[in-house]
């Protein structure tokens, strides 16, 4: 129960004394800068997930050994209920060397590590038809931004199609390529046929490298030669050449800028497979797997998991979900954010400590006022009450405009920066930074109201202690105090 | 025989001061009598506003007892100490001890706003308010409602520290020297006033002076010396 005196006797005390305007700041400030950074934050977090989840695949089977061969694996998981369908996949690490004439200046066959031509590059090795069905590859084609369209990456019947070549351009485009980069061609394009495998690098290298579709560039990478037992091992260097096909924009950033496409049966041949033995191991380092629609990723997951370790050899084998494919990356950015969340708490603190401190102040200079109170009759309780309403008053206050701050922030802080951008050339947040078509606000309702409530709950907290200073105050001491 | 309203029974009070123990009252009796005015004399420092403070059980005696209406007040919580101050007991200060943030009228609404939640008051406010403004009138001050204790001279001041203690309807109002800070016309106006309240309301005073004419004119004086009541 309230008493009417105590409400009084806040209200008054508060408003004759503009230093408490500076607690009510200070918590709105808090409340606010929590709310608009976490919105953002969680927007940037919502988008990073978003792309990654967009490279990832819904399952994807990995740390197998280093000779594991496809077919026993395809035959194994391929019977598991809740498997969609499945892609085999082959990752090394390369460097490409891009060929082009301001690269080279007609002399095709020097590579100078040095120049921006050069870069190093997972290789990542896929089966162009079985790809299509266990990722959105064929949406990354799609971007927004793309200038590129695949150039017929699966025009040519499966079967009929050379598998070392697949994804291919078209004659007439290596042609063209080819002979812009100096490198020999026929007189005519349609005396010409596609010699080198298509590679597909990211819109970002596209543009950093000056490529264009059909451009040839070479791959350098080495692989071990040599006895499974180790015997007789040797560093044998590799250099392939491949012609530019496409490119692609998953906007996650590590993917894209590491990434380089090409057609699995090349990548096995460069590390010594042959096609055309049928005793040659049909290399894989994961299997990509999609899950059949509605069925629970994570009980699919222990199925594969469960069928993959059964198998010879694969005890180690692991079997990841989309989030532990990118757990690294995904707990990072998430740290990132906890420590924003600190940095703020620790505004919340100071702001509460200013609470604290003005009302601490008050009571203070208001011990005259306490013994008056007890000489009228006032408990200890109302006492402390008066003292506690300031708290709650300056809590109430804050918290809600802090609220309301935050909540209009979010929805006007796109409009703001275009116009701190068009006037006077300033970004709040740099979008390009990002590659962000606006910066990405993501308001949650759990986060919407617990902030304001804690920071009410704490601003009481620290009303409290000051308040009960005043309420344990002897009346004869508040009295004659001077 | 009538209960007295007001009574001291054997009052000790002594303060610490690191290892030594001063005494300052040493066995007080009083009985004031309801509608009676006593003055309590004696010299500075003699524990007249101690005793004062004892009364008003503002403070807690070291020894002997204080009832109020025959009922002793010893070993009290300090809630129910207060609870029984308010509906008890008023007091005047030397310095009227007005809250400076608070104008006249609601100096006075605070007695009556205290035990009663803002609900509460609200319901009973249009009542509560006519009555501080008949009060404030009654002691001259129709035309001060709205004035903060800042724009008041010091007679103004004091007879709104008077309302206020009325407000709550005491049966007795302990004042520490109440006309100690006025000059001798202002004086005289106030001590009247506390006169007429007396006759008019019935209200017991204890009023602590250093003036023998206003001692003259109540009812009993009694004098503080060497911590004991000498009458
Ligand atoms: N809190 C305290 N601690 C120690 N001594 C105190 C305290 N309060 C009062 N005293 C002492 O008690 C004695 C009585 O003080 P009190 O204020 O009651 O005197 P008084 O009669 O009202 O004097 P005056 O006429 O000057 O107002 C004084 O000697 C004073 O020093
Ligand atoms: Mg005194």
């Amino acid at each position: 129960m309230l008493q009417a005196s105590s409400c009084l006797l806040a209200v008054r005390y508060l408003r004759s004394r503009w230093v408490n305007v500076l607690g009510i700041v200070g918590v709105a400030v808090a409340v606010w800068a929590m709310i608009l950074v976490r919105a953002v934050f969680s927007g940037f977090i919502g988008n990073i997930q978003d792309d990654v989840r967009r490279t990832s695949t819904d399952l994807l089977v990995t740390d197998l050994p280093h000779d594991t061969g496809y077919a026993s694996l395809r035959d194994a998981i391929a019977g598991v209920d809740g498997v969609a369908a499945l892609a085999p996949r082959l990752r090394h690490f390369g460097v490409f060397h891009v060929l082009t004439p301001q690269a080279q200046g007609g002399a095709a066959q020097f590579v100078d590590f040095s120049s921006a031509s050069t870069a190093f590059v997972q290789l990542v090795g896929i089966d162009p038809a079985a790809e299509g069905r266990v990722s959105a590859q064929t949406q990354w084609y799609q971007h927004e931004h793309e200038r590129l369209k695949p150039q017929d990456l699966d025009a040519t019947p499966a079967d009929q199609a050379d598998p070392i070549k697949r994804l291919h351009v078209p004659a007439w485009l290596e042609w063209q390529g080819r002979r812009r980069a100096g490198l020999p061609v026929p007189t005519q394009p349609s005396l010409h046929r596609t010699l080198s495998p298509g590679l597909l690098l990211s819109l970002d290298r596209l543009y950093s490298h000056h490529l264009e579709p059909g451009f040839p560039l070479d791959i350098i990478s080495a692989r071990f030669d040599g006895q499974a037992d180790g015997a007789g091992k040797e560093t044998v260097a590799i250099r392939e050449r491949f012609t530019f096909a496409g490119a692609f924009k998953t906007r996650h950033r590590i993917f894209d800028d590491t990434t380089a496409i090409v057609p699995i049966e090349t990548l096995r041949s460069m590390l010594g497979h042959d096609f055309h033995d049928d005793g040659s191991i049909d290399l894989i380092t994961d299997v990509a797997i999609a899950v059949v629609a509605g069925q629970d990723p994570a009980v699919v997951q222990a199925r594969v998991r469960q069928r993959v370790r059964a198998l010879p050899g694969l005890q180690q084998a692991n079997v990841l979900d989309w989030v532990q494919q990118n757990q690294v990356f995904l707990d990072a950015v998430g740290h990132e954010r906890a420590m924003m969340q600190i940095v703020l708490f620790v505004v919340m603190l100071i702001a509460a400590f200013l609470v604290y401190a003005t009302l601490h102040m008050m009571v203070a200079q208001k011990t005259k006022d306490i013994g008056i109170l007890c000489a009228i009759g006032s408990t200890p309780r109302g006492i402390g009450a008066t003292f506690l309403t300031c708290g709650i008053v300056i809590g109430l206050i804050g918290s809600l405009a802090g609220l309301v701050l935050g909540v209009l922030s979010t929805r006007w802080i796109n409009p703001v920066n275009d116009w701190l951008f068009e006037n006077f050339g300033l970004e709040m947040f740099p979008r390009r930074l990002f590659d962000l078509p606006e910066i990405p606000c993501r308001l949650e309702p759990a986060w919407l109201i617990g902030v304001p409530v804690a920071a009410f709950l704490l601003t009481l907290l620290v009303a409290w202690l000051p308040a009960r200073r005043a309420a344990r105050m002897l009346p004869v001491e508040a009295l004659s105090y001077e | 025989m009538t209960t007295p309203v007001l009574a001291a029974e054997g009052l000790h009070k002594s303060y610490r001061l690191g290892r030594t123990e001063i005494p300052v009252l040493k066995g007080v009796d009083l009985q004031v009598l309801p509608g009676e005015m006593v003055a309590l004399l004696g010299m500075s420092g003699a524990g007249k506003s101690t005793l004062l403070h004892l009364l008003g059980l503002l403070d807690v005696p070291t020894g002997g007892a204080v009832r109020y209406d025959g009922a002793a007040t010893t070993g009290l919580s300090a809630a129910a100490r207060a609870r029984l101050r308010h509906r008890h007991v008023g007091f005047v200060f030397q310095f009227y001890h007005l809250i400076p943030e608070l104008t006249a009228l609601q100096n006075v609404l605070l007695g009556k706003m205290m035990h009663r939640s803002v609900l509460q008051y609200l319901g009973e406010r249009r009542q509560v308010k006519q009555q501080a403004i008949d009060l404030l009138t009654q002691v001259g001050l129709a035309q001060r409602l709205r004035h903060r204790p800042a724009e008041l001279s010091g007679g103004e001041r004091q007879r709104v520290a008077i309302a206020r203690a009325l407000m709550t309807a005491p049966r007795v109002i302990l004042a520490d020297e109440p006309t100690g800070n006025l000059d001798s016309a202002t004086a005289e106006g106030v001590i009247e006033l506390l006169f007429q309240i007396n006759q008019e309301r019935g209200i017991a005073f204890v009023i602590v002076t250093h003036n023998e004419d206003i001692a003259a004119r109540c009812h009993r004086t009694v004098r503080l010396r060497d911590g004991r009541v000498v009458n």
